[in-house]
């Protein structure tokens, strides 16, 4: 997202202290009167630039030639653009001072989707670009070096679909001619309004590769995304607002929400391992004890009240109970409806129990519902002596002899109940985590053509 | 939210030892098993 030719001619990267920023440079300003409107023209940094707009007719001028030749005349006056960053103004960005001394506003040629760029100059670091696309702000730097390596899906295409740098791999995110549309300030290259040069951007927020290409070179920059208020800060700017529904997210911009995912998706296997394994033990270690077993009688669909099953003891102080029902039902039903006493304290366990078993045969074949056995689970019952009251109910028999069922009571049973209950609470934060990263990279992704969010079809 | 996500879930994992230990077990929680026979295709008997 770089507009320029190639490499600062001068100055480039010289060693300096990085801890000491070196003090504001006093510019030595040459003046020229402008060959088209006469106006006077100041360059700020002779010997480094090598093109200045007029800011009255804002005309591009090569001020390499003696002439002052003029590469391009502005059709227009007005000013259609009005820079974020006021020209000539410095800023503290990476550790570094650096003066505006060029903006200029650039677009992609199909698409007309416009951004804004700044030339940033330092007289001991050189050049850079900061860039604006919709309160998204990157500050990119030229770069000698080229991609470790690249990946082509096509070999029509030149520019590949991933490329490598320093173990990061870089998506391509959009690809395009991208055409210079207003300039202002002074440039390093001979800068023309309505020139284009071909350009790819690969991301890997929070940095950006871009290359801008033509059939003799290839142009590399790596971008790094700036938070806005850090630009604010640095250029004395008056914050902005985001609109209603704030800026979006930038190509390059980090993601807390991806960052948390990244980190929840292995905590959630942690989570999961340890619930597993635990169930696992306590499952294995459960006693499973039979406290008792009891088989009454019952006439066919008659009620029987005030059964009480002989005292049993449930051992340990604190478990689970699971009492099992049988009944002989066929297209019938049994029903209980009792108490489990403990017979020190009084403490009561309510229950309802129904056995039913339904089959028969449709247009559709055979069919079945029901069970013979039901189980119900009692949680967490206090040790001690307990004894059972239940009444029985019945229906729909054919059969109305007199016949059996049966009721057992086991002790410290192994149950899933909780296991998969703490599965799901586990997993609530990760899932919303997951939807809110989905929801930023689809964002992310929206101004691009290379959306791997959007199917081909 | 990876702190507050570290913190539930080693929470979670302290109760659900804690539940197996003593027998607390999450049963029917909305009280939706079923208790007076319904009969085939869901009727309730009288």
């Amino acid at each position: 997202m770089v507009g320029n030719p190639g490499e600062p001619e001068q100055p480039d990267e010289k060693p300096v202290d990085p801890e000491t920023p070196p003090p504001p440079s006093m510019p030595k300003i040459r003046s020229f009167s402008c060959p088209a409107c006469g106006a006077p023209v100041t360059i700020r940094y002779p010997g480094a630039t090598m093109s200045v707009v007029c800011d009255s007719c804002h005309s591009v001028i090569d001020v390499t030639n003696k002439n002052y030749e003029i590469l391009s005349k502005y059709f227009s006056k007005t000013s259609l653009w009005c820079p974020t960053i006021p020209l000539n103004s410095r800023g503290k960005l990476d550790g570094k001072t650096w003066e505006v001394i060029g903006f200029m506003v650039r677009s992609d040629v199909a698409s007309k989707y416009c951004w804004l760029e700044y030339l940033l100059f330092n007289p001991y670091y050189g050049y850079r670009f900061l860039t604006e696309d919709k309160g998204h702000w990157i500050f990119v730097t030229m770069i000698k070096r080229k991609p470790d390596n690249v990946y082509s899906t096509s070999v029509r295409v030149k520019t590949p679909s991933k490329v490598e740098m320093d173990n990061r791999v870089y998506r391509i995110y959009n690809r395009g001619i991208s055409k210079v549309d207003y300039v202002i300030g002074e440039f390093y290259w001979r800068v023309v309004v309505g020139s284009e040069v071909n350009s790819a951007d690969y991301i890997d927020p929070p940095q950006m590769l871009s290359i801008e290409y033509d059939d003799t070179e290839k142009i590399w920059s790596l971008g790094k995304h700036i938070d806005s208020k850090e630009v604010e800060k640095a250029f004395n700017l008056v914050p902005r607002t985001a609109n209603l529904f704030g800026f979006g997210i930038g190509p390059i911009e980090p993601s807390a929400n991806s960052a948390a995912w990244k980190k929840m998706g292995p905590l959630w296997a942690l989570f999961f391992g340890f619930l597993t394994c635990a169930n696992i033990f306590f499952s294995g270690t459960a006693k499973n004890m039979v406290a008792t077993e009891y088989y009454g009688n019952f006439v066919p669909n008659t009620k029987i009240n005030d059964i009480t099953i002989p005292k049993f003891v449930l051992e340990k102080n604190s478990a689970n109970v699971l009492i099992s029902l049988f009944a002989p039902v066929r297209n019938s039903w049994f029903y209980v409806s009792g108490e489990m006493v403990n017979n020190t304290t009084g403490a009561s366990y309510p229950f309802e129990m129904t056995s039913e078993y339904y089959f028969g045969t449709d247009s559709d074949g055979a069919w079945s519902e029901g069970n013979a056995t039901h189980e119900l689970e009692l949680s967490s019952v206090p040790g001690g002596e307990y004894y059972l009251n239940i009444d029985t109910e019945s229906g729909d028999f054919k059969n109305t002899n007199q016949q059996q069922f049966s009721i057992v009571v086991k002790r410290d049973t192994p149950s899933w109940y909780n296991y998969w209950w703490f599965i799901f609470l586990v997993s609530l934060p990760p899932i919303y985590s997951w939807t809110m990263m989905r929801r930023d990279e689809v964002s992310r992704w929206a101004n691009s053509d290379f959306n791997p969010y959007v199917s081909d079809s | 939210m990876v702190r507050s996500y570290i913190i539930y879930g080693t929470f979670l994992c302290i109760l659900f030892c804690y539940a197996e230990a003593n027998g607390w077990k999450v049963v029917d929680p909305f009280g939706v098993g079923v208790s007076r026979p319904t009969g085939p295709g869901g009727h309730y008997h009288k």
